[in-house]
C-alpha cells in the first residue's frame, strides 16, 4: 500500500455535478483530476503519467462522447484494468447496455445519490489494492 | 435650355422619391428589428428554462437529417462524424452522394463501414435515379444514398423519399452544428401542432475555434470581409427574419439548417430542381399553397446560435455568393408570383412578399440608382453640394442606425461576443460598413438581378456549383 | 443647428432628409449608450453571481453529504434568484437523502415563503423558479397557487406546475388534473412521460376515467398519450374505443392493445378501409399473433401503403415460429412484398 492517495479522473461537463464530485472525493482524501469535455478527457488520457485508480465518466460529453472515451481508456497501455464508472443520464436499457459493452465496469444513473456513489467508489478502490 | 429644364424637373420629382425610398427601406428593417424584440422578450423568459437541466425521455418527434454532398471528400467524414454526435433521442442521418466525381463515396464507405442494403425505396417525389442505398454497420442510424447527379434540390428530394420520420432537417455538408441544435430547432414543433417548418440562423464561423466538427470557442474574424459579414448577418439575416417570424411572414429558411414537416413538403411538391435558391423557393411555395388551401400553419424562426458556417473571405467568392443569392431570390419570387396580394395571402402575401419585391429585389436598383442619380445631379449642378451632402448624410446615417440596432439586439439576446475589444471592433465595423461595403453589396445584387433577367431559366452550371458545393479551404 | 440652404425647390424633402439623418444619428448614440449600459449590468451581475456561488456551493455540497453547518452564511435579497437557480440545478442532479438535505437548508433560509411570494406576484422567470422550488420542497401550502399556474395558457410554466403538484400529492393531482391534461394540446409528450412515469399507479385509473368524459375530437391524442406512457386501459374501455366510428380513435386505441383479450378486435381491423388503422393493427398483431394470423399479415404485405407493408413484414418477422426461409416464401408472390420483406430481414440481420 503506497502512501499516495488514490487518483480519480473525473470527466463531467456539468459544472455543478463536477464540482460536487470533486468536493465529495477530495473530502475522502482522494486526489482528483478534472476534465470537462471529451477533448480534455482525451488529453488527460494521453498526458497523465500514471493511470488513475478510478475513472468517473459522464456519457453525454461535448466533442467526444463517453463511449468513445472508454475506448480510448482501454486502448492506452497500462490503463486496461482501470475501473470506469459511467454516469448515464437516463435509466434506459440501450444506454446501460452500450456503456457496459463499451468496456465500462459499472454505471450510475443520474440523478444519483452521493453516498451511494461514494460507496461504489470505495468498493472499486478497495478491490484494486 | 429645355433639355436642362426637363432634367431639373426630373431631379425635382425624383429626389423626394429617392429620399422616401431610403427612409422606407431602413425604416422597414428597423420595424422588423423592433418586432424581433418582442420575440426576444418571449425567448428571454424561456431562457430561464434553458439554464435548468432538461430531462428528455426520448419521446420528441424523430428527425431525419438530410445531408446532400457533392465532391466533399476532404471534409465529409468529419462533418458526418460530428452529426453522429448530435444529442437527439431518435435521429437518422441520410447522406446523399449526388454523383460526386471525387472519392466522397469511397471515403464514406471506408470511414463508416458502409454496406449496400436492399432498401424498399419509396418514390414520393421524382428524382434522378438512385443507384444504391448503403447502411452503416457501425452506426445503425446512418444511411448513404448514391445517386446520379441532379443538384442539391434533387438530392434533398431523394433524401425525403428515403427518410423514415415525419420531420426532416436539411443541412449543408459544411454546416457546423452544436449538440443541442436539433433540440432547439424542434421546440416550436412540440407545443404547436400547426408548425410546418422552423429555420435556424446561420452565424459566421470565421475566427471561431472549430475542433472535431464542433465549435469550441466563439471569436471575431480578423479578415475584413468576414468582419463585415458578421455585422451584416446581425443587421439583416438574423433579426430581420425573427421579426417576420413573429407575424408568420417568414419567407426564407436557410438551406444550411432548416427543419420541415415531411408530409407538408411532399404535398407542395418537394424541392424544385434546377433552382438556384431552392431553400427559399420551397418556403415561398409553402406559403403560397397553404394559404391557397386556407390551411392553418406556422413557420417559425429560432434565433439561437445553432448553426455556423464559414463565410467567404475574399472578394471574388463573396461576389459570386451574393450574385447567386439575388438570382435565387428573384427566381423564388417569380415562380411564386401568385402569392403577391392573393386573396387569402395574409401577412406573407400582403406584407412579406411585397416587402421582398420592393426592398430586396428592387432594392439594389433604387439604392445604387439613387447614389448615381444624386451624384450625377450634383456634378451637373442641378443640386447644390449641401443637398448632395444631406442625401449622403441621410443614407449613411440610416444605415449606421440599422446596423447599430442589430448590434443592440445581439447584446440583448445572446451576446456571444463578450469581450470589450470585440464590441469595439464591431462598433467600428457598424460605422465603416456603410461607407462602401453596403454599396458594393448592392452592386453585386444588381449584377445578380441583371443575370437573372438575361437568363430567366437558370442552369445549374459550373459557376454556381463551384460557389455552392466546393468547400473553401 | 440651422439647416443649410438649398438651391432647388425640392427643399422640403431635403429638410426632411436632414432631420431624419439627425434623428438617426441621435438614436444611434442612444443605442451605443444602451449597449454599454447592458454590458456593465451584465458584468456586475456576473461578478455577484460568482461571489454567491463561491460562498454557497461548498455549503450546499457539504449539506448534501450530510454535514449541515450550524450557521449559514448570509444571503442577500438580490442574490435570492441566482441562489435558487443553483439550488435547483443541484436538486435536479441528485436524489434521495441529498435532496432532503437541500430541502432542509432551503427551509432554514425560508425559501418556501419567498417562493410562495414569487409565485403569487413575480414575473414569468420568477414564477417558473418558484414552481420548481416548491415542487422539490413539497410545500403543500402552495397547492392552490400551483393549481392556478397549471391551468395557465403558458405551456412551459403550466407543465412545470403539473410536475410540482405531482411531487406534492400525486393522487390528488391526478383527481384534479387528469381531464385537463387530456384536453390540452400543447403539453409535450416527452415531458408528460417524464412527469407521470413514476406515478403510473395513481394516474392510470384517473386517466382511464377521464377518458370517458373527453370530447370526441380529443380522443385520438389522449389515447396516443396513454400509449406513450405505456398505461393500460381497463378492457371494457379499450374495447369500447376499438369499436369507435372514428378511424383516428381506433388507430390510437390499437396502440394500447397489448393483451390477448383485445385480439379478436385487432384481427377485425386488419382489413379496415383506413390505412392508419391497418398499420396499427399489423403492429399490434406482432406480439399478440399466432399461426392463424399469418395469412392475414401476408395479405398486408402487398398493401398499397408502404408503412402497412413495413409493419406487416416486421410483425411477421417477429413471430418466433417463422424462419427467414418461410418468411421469404410468404412474400414471394408480390414484387412490393418481396422488396419490403428483404429490407426487414436485412434490418434484423444488421441489428
Amino acid at each position: 500500500m503506497t502512501d499516495q492517495s488514490a487518483l480519480i479522473l473525473i470527466v463531467e461537463d456539468n459544472e455543478n455535478i463536477s464540482q460536487l464530485l470533486q468536493f465529495m472525493l477530495e473530502r475522502q482524501g482522494y486526489r482528483t483530476h478534472m476534465a470537462n469535455d471529451g477533448l480534455a478527457a482525451r488529453q488527460a488520457i494521453e498526458e497523465l503519467p500514471e493511470p488513475p485508480q478510478l475513472v468517473l465518466l459522464d456519457v453525454m460529453l461535448p466533442y467526444i462522447d463517453g463511449f468513445e472515451v472508454v475506448g480510448l481508456i482501454r486502448a492506452r497501455a497500462g490503463w486496461e484494468d482501470v475501473p470506469v464508472v459511467m454516469l448515464t443520464a437516463k435509466n434506459t436499457e440501450p444506454d446501460i447496455v452500450r456503456a457496459l459493452d463499451a468496456g465500462a465496469s459499472d454505471y450510475i444513473v443520474k440523478p444519483f445519490q452521493p453516498n451511494e456513489l461514494l460507496a461504489r467508489v470505495r468498493r472499486y478502490l478497495k478491490e484494486k489494492s | 435650355m429645355s433639355g436642362m429644364a426637363l432634367y431639373l424637373l426630373m431631379v425635382h420629382t425624383l429626389t423626394p422619391v429617392i429620399v422616401v425610398y431610403f427612409i422606407l427601406l431602413n425604416g422597414a428593417y428597423l420595424a422588423l428589428n423592433v418586432l424581433s424584440i418582442i420575440a426576444l422578450q418571449r425567448r428571454s423568459r424561456e431562457a430561464i428554462l434553458d439554464s435548468l437541466p432538461q430531462v428528455y425521455s426520448g419521446l420528441e418527434p424523430p428527425i431525419s437529417l438530410l445531408v446532400p454532398a457533392y465532391n466533399e471528400e476532404a471534409t465529409i467524414a468529419a462533418s458526418v462524424r460530428s452529426m453522429l454526435q448530435l444529442s437527439y433521442a431518435e435521429l437518422e442521418i441520410i447522406v446523399i452522394n449526388d454523383g460526386s466525381k471525387d472519392s466522397t463515396l469511397a471515403v464514406l464507405i471506408e470511414e463508416f463501414g458502409l454496406r449496400p442494403f436492399p432498401e424498399a425505396y419509396r418514390v414520393q417525389i421524382a428524382t434522378k435515379p438512385v443507384k444504391t442505398v448503403y447502411r452503416s454497420l457501425r452506426y445503425p442510424n446512418l444511411r448513404v444514398i448514391d445517386k446520379d447527379n441532379g443538384g442539391k434540390a434533387d438530392s434533398l428530394n431523394a433524401g425525403i423519399n428515403a427518410s423514415r420520420y415525419p420531420l426532416f432537417c436539411g443541412v449543408d455538408a459544411d454546416s457546423i452544428l452544436q449538440r443541442d441544435s436539433l433540440q432547439k430547432l424542434v421546440r416550436p414543433f412540440l407545443t404547436d401542432v400547426t408548425m410546418v417548418a422552423t429555420g435556424g440562423t446561420v452565424r459566421v464561423a470565421n475566427g471561431c475555434t472549430v475542433s472535431g466538427g464542433f465549435l469550441t470557442k466563439v471569436g471575431l474574424p480578423s479578415n475584413p470581409w468576414a468582419l463585415f459579414q458578421v455585422v451584416e448577418y446581425l443587421r439583416a439575416f438574423l433579426f430581420g427574419r425573427l421579426g417576420w417570424s413573429v407575424v408568420n411572414g417568414m419567407l426564407i429558411i436557410s438551406g444550411a439548417f432548416g427543419l420541415f414537416r415531411k408530409q407538408t413538403v411532399i404535398e407542395v411538391g418537394g424541392y424544385r430542381p434546377n433552382t438556384i435558391g431552392e431553400d427559399m423557393e420551397l418556403v415561398v411555395r409553402m406559403h403560397r399553397l397553404l394559404r391557397q388551401r386556407g390551411q392553418r400553419y406556422r413557420i417559425e424562426f429560432v434565433p439561437d446560435p445553432v448553426c455556423w458556417t464559414e463565410a467567404p473571405e475574399d472578394r471574388a467568392t463573396l461576389r459570386n455568393q451574393r450574385i447567386r443569392w439575388q438570382r435565387g431570390l428573384a427566381e423564388s419570387l417569380a415562380s411564386n408570383w401568385g402569392l403577391m396580394f392573393s386573396r387569402r395571402g395574409g401577412v406573407p402575401g400582403w406584407l412579406a412578399f411585397p416587402f421582398m419585391m420592393l426592398f430586396e429585389w428592387l432594392g439594389p436598383v433604387v439604392e445604387l440608382g439613387g447614389y448615381f442619380f444624386m451624384a450625377f445631379a450634383w456634378v451637373l449642378g442641378a443640386i447644390s453640394w449641401e443637398a448632395f451632402g444631406t442625401f449622403l448624410f441621410l443614407a449613411v446615417g440610416l444605415g449606421i442606425l440599422l446596423s447599430a440596432s442589430g448590434l443592440l439586439l445581439e447584446e440583448m439576446s445572446f451576446h456571444i461576443y463578450p469581450r470589450r475589444r470585440q464590441l469595439l471592433m464591431l462598433g467600428l465595423v457598424v460605422v465603416v460598413e456603410n461607407f462602401g461595403y453596403r454599396q458594393l453589396n448592392s452592386w453585386w445584387r444588381l449584377v445578380g438581378l441583371w443575370r437573372w433577367l438575361r437568363q430567366k431559366e437558370s442552369t445549374w452550371g459550373a459557376m454556381t456549383r463551384k460557389g455552392n458545393w466546393q468547400r473553401k479551404v | 443647428m440651422p439647416s443649410p440652404g438649398f438651391r432647388t425647390t425640392s427643399e422640403l424633402w431635403l429638410e426632411v432628409a436632414w432631420w431624419v439623418g439627425v434623428g438617426a444619428l441621435a438614436l444611434t448614440m442612444l443605442i451605443a449608450l444602451q449597449i454599454i449600459v447592458l454590458r456593465m449590468a451584465a458584468r456586475r451581475r456576473q461578478v455577484r453571481d460568482q461571489a454567491m456561488t463561491q460562498t454557497w456551493r461548498p455549503v450546499l455540497n457539504a449539506a448534501m453529504l450530510g454535514e449541515v453547518p450550524a450557521t449559514l452564511p448570509r444571503l442577500a435579497a438580490r442574490d435570492m434568484m441566482s441562489f435558487l437557480t443553483l439550488w435547483l440545478h443541484l436538486q435536479q442532479s441528485v436524489r434521495g437523502a441529498a435532496g432532503q438535505e437541500l430541502n432542509t437548508i432551503a427551509y432554514r433560509l425560508q425559501c418556501d415563503a419567498l417562493a410562495r411570494r414569487l409565485l403569487a406576484r413575480g414575473n414569468r422567470a420568477e414564477r417558473v423558479v418558484a414552481t420548481l422550488v416548491l415542487g422539490h420542497m413539497q410545500d403543500r401550502s402552495a397547492w392552490d397557487d400551483l393549481l392556478r399556474e397549471a391551468r395557465e395558457l403558458d405551456s412551459a410554466a403550466s407543465i412545470l406546475a403539473l410536475w410540482a403538484l405531482v411531487q406534492i400529492d400525486a393522487a390528488q393531482a391526478a383527481e384534479t388534473l387528469a381531464l385537463p391534461l387530456l384536453r390540452r394540446t400543447d403539453w409535450p409528450l416527452a415531458q408528460l412521460a417524464t412527469i407521470l412515469q413514476e406515478q403510473r399507479n395513481t394516474w392510470e385509473p384517473a386517466l382511464a376515467r377521464a377518458l370517458g368524459t373527453v370530447e370526441p375530437a380529443r380522443l385520438p391524442d389522449a389515447l396516443r398519450l396513454l400509449a406513450a406512457l405505456r398505461l393500460d386501459l381497463p378492457q371494457a374501455v379499450l374495447q369500447q374505443m376499438l369499436g369507435h366510428d372514428d378511424p383516428d380513435v381506433v388507430a390510437a386505441a390499437l396502440r394500447l392493445a397489448t393483451s390477448p383479450e383485445a385480439l379478436p378486435q385487432v384481427r377485425a381491423h386488419i382489413a379496415h378501409a383506413d390505412w392508419r388503422v391497418r398499420v396499427q393493427a399489423a403492429r399490434a398483431l406482432g406480439p399478440l399473433g399466432n399461426r392463424e394470423d399469418v395469412p392475414r399479415l401476408q395479405e398486408l404485405l402487398a398493401d398499397r401503403q408502404w408503412w402497412v407493408r413495413y409493419r406487416a413484414a416486421q410483425a411477421l418477422a417477429s413471430l418466433p415460429f417463422l424462419r427467414p426461409a418461410e418468411l421469404e416464401s410468404l412474400a414471394a408472390g408480390d414484387r412490393f412484398a418481396a422488396d419490403i420483406m428483404r429490407q426487414v430481414l436485412a434490418e434484423q440481420a444488421a441489428a
